[in-house]
């Protein structure tokens, strides 16, 4: 069976602790694989990945800078827009774990390990887990990526598209093999949303079959 | 009755034009003006000046071309009030001819600027100083041989110091520029950057390349004293860019397991990638640091030409670190036991995955 990995599955799989239930039920998923094929979409690998780790760079700037600059005004710097409200709760907890710490230094050598770490457990997930990159991003379909992203935005102040591209690259490769959606992401990624595509005239023509999607907590 | 006029000889209007630059960088526009000629022959003999190395184009845009005299005592060539450009004439003359005196010897340069430095902040004379690659500088620059032929060009304004007080700082101060500057950096509170840059570079350069941990830690502490202003944001990252690459490198087995001249071959791209982060920061704090003593009507010229220096710092930037990065490509990580602490910020960062 061939198995459209969502970015979330990746980010659990490296994660730590045991408090998330996802985590456990990523390795489970990962490490059970037998007879499973799991495919990753370029855009993900190339593109929406590496804006996490920055995303997780500029979240620690602003932590140095809120904590080592008595003047600064927190999230007045212009990257640290580029930070979304779970990202502040982050910095709340990490500030709160390093309140422990004698010297702003470990906190600086800590970081940087640990996100090192994380860098290193994608990148050895993809080099081992992977066994398909499909649909290079030169190659997603703009009007396929518009629709979806049309839906999946609706109502929603946040403008989400990564998520379209991610979902286009799955609808795109289903096309030229089955495949299952698999994603912890249930608000968003959705039966109804990947129906929206066939009531659109020639988005339906274009892609007759779609695929699966199955969620991580279901399994 | 009519007034006959005499024509210049080229020689008499290049004369003049030097003559005018004296007051610092003027555009072809301006000194065409100035000497009542057309802006191509003036053009024409500014480029016969520059060839004779006579003068120098700061600026230079469209039609806006801007020169300064190649001996204009200002770094970069920028026009500082007159005023504070003949006080510090004044200052720097007269610390080289009592070093004479009492030392028997010619100052160096780096002991020029700092004995400088010392006497304005401890007499509190309005001269302008500036942060810049060795620390604290006056915003004029001199070779102590040329001081006679300078100060004859230039002027001096006299300052309200007497010699008794020039003769005792210059009695604490050495002519060994390293030492100079680093007694510099440890006793001005807000030099720490400074002293670790030095550190940094001293540690590096002296092979200590046994003792990755302490370099990073040094590296560590430089990011902590980085400002955080938003004009020094893209620093700011570079520099985290910079550590986050430091780090992966030394926790490589290539570098861990590498031989003596591997190890070194990395630290010197290492400091080599640092020395052009810290050429740019210095380069902002002089600019930063000199805005307020140029004048009003030449802010825009100092902007471009503040902007295209960092441009070209900051593209060696770019291109020491993209070489830096490479590295990532190749290198293996060795395993790392994780501490409590990094695991548990792991499991902060990743929380909420699915939401991304």
């Amino acid at each position: 069976m061939r198995w459209f990995l969502d970015m979330c599955i990746i980010l659990y799989y490296v994660g730590e602790g045991d408090k998330e239930i996802f985590i456990k039920k990523s390795r489970h998923f990962v490490d059970e694989k037998g007879q499973k094929e799991f495919l990753l979409c370029h855009y993900i690998k190339d593109e929406n990945l590496p804006r996490w780790i920055d995303r997780q760079k500029i979240l620690f700037r602003e932590l140095i800078k809120q904590i080592n600059d008595k003047n600064y005004l927190p999230y007045s710097s212009e990257e640290s827009k580029r930070l979304y409200e779970r990202d502040r709760k982050k910095i709340i907890k990490l500030i709160t774990l390093f309140r422990s710490f004698s010297d702003n230094k470990k906190i600086i050598k800590n970081f940087e390990r640990a996100v090192q770490e994380i860098e290193v457990r994608i990148n050895i997930f993809i080099k081992e887990k992977i066994d398909k990159l499909v649909i290079p991003v030169s190659d997603i379909d703009f009007e396929l990526k518009s629709h979806i992203f049309t839906f999946l935005n609706l109502g929603s102040s946040i403008k989400n598209d990564s998520d379209a591209k991610t979902i286009a690259s799955a609808i795109q490769e289903n096309n030229n093999q089955n495949l299952t959606i698999i994603t912890a992401d249930k608000s968003d990624w959705n039966k109804e949303l990947l129906q929206e595509v066939h009531n659109h005239y020639n988005l339906k023509k274009k892609y007759p079959k779609l695929p699966n999607i199955n969620y991580l907590q279901d399994l | 009755m009519t007034i006959k006029q005499t024509r210049k000889t080229p020689e008499e209007i290049k004369e003049e034009i030097l003559l005018h630059l004296k007051r610092g960088p003027l555009s072809t526009k301006k000194l065409s003006d100035l000497l009542g000629s057309n802006w191509s022959t003036i053009n024409s003999y500014l480029e016969e000046l520059k060839d004779r190395g006579d003068v120098r184009e700061i600026y230079s845009r469209e039609n806006l071309k801007i020169y300064i005299r190649a001996d204009y005592p200002v770094f970069y060539g920028l026009p500082l009030d007159e005023d504070k450009l003949k006080e510090s004439l004044f200052l720097l003359s007269k610390i080289i001819g009592r070093w004479k005196i009492v030392n028997g010897s010619t100052i160096t340069k780096t002991p020029l600027q700092k004995i400088a430095v010392e006497l304005i902040k401890n007499n509190s004379l309005n001269v302008p100083v500036v942060r810049f690659h060795y620390g604290k500088v006056l915003t004029t620059y001199m070779e102590p041989e040329k001081i006679q032929q300078i100060v004859k060009v230039y002027g001096v304004k006299k300052l309200n110091i007497v010699d008794k007080t020039i003769d005792e700082e210059i009695n604490k101060h050495t002519n060994i520029a390293w030492l100079e500057r680093k007694k510099q950096y440890e006793s001005h509170s807000d030099m720490k950057l400074f002293l670790l840059s030095d550190y940094v570079s001293y540690s590096i350069s002296k092979n200590k390349i046994d003792e990755p941990g302490k370099i990073l830690d040094l590296f560590h502490n430089f990011l902590l004293e980085i400002p955080t202003d938003e004009k020094y944001s893209l620093l700011f990252k570079k520099y985290h860019d910079f550590i986050s690459v430091v780090n992966f490198i030394f926790n490589s087995d290539q570098f861990n397991n590498g031989s003596k001249e591997e190890r070194e071959h990395y630290f010197k791209e290492i400091l080599n990638t640092f020395d052009s982060l810290w050429q740019t920061l210095t380069t902002e704090f002089f600019f930063n640091d000199i805005e307020f003593f140029i004048k009003q009507d030449f802010k825009e010229i100092l902007q471009f030409i503040k902007d295209s220096k960092l441009k070209t710092y900051y593209s060696e930037i770019d291109e020491k670190l993209s070489n830096l990065l490479d590295y990532k490509k190749t290198l293996t990580p060795k395993k790392i036991d994780l501490s409590e602490d990094e695991k548990g910020i792991i499991e902060i960062l990743l929380e909420g995955a699915n939401e991304e």
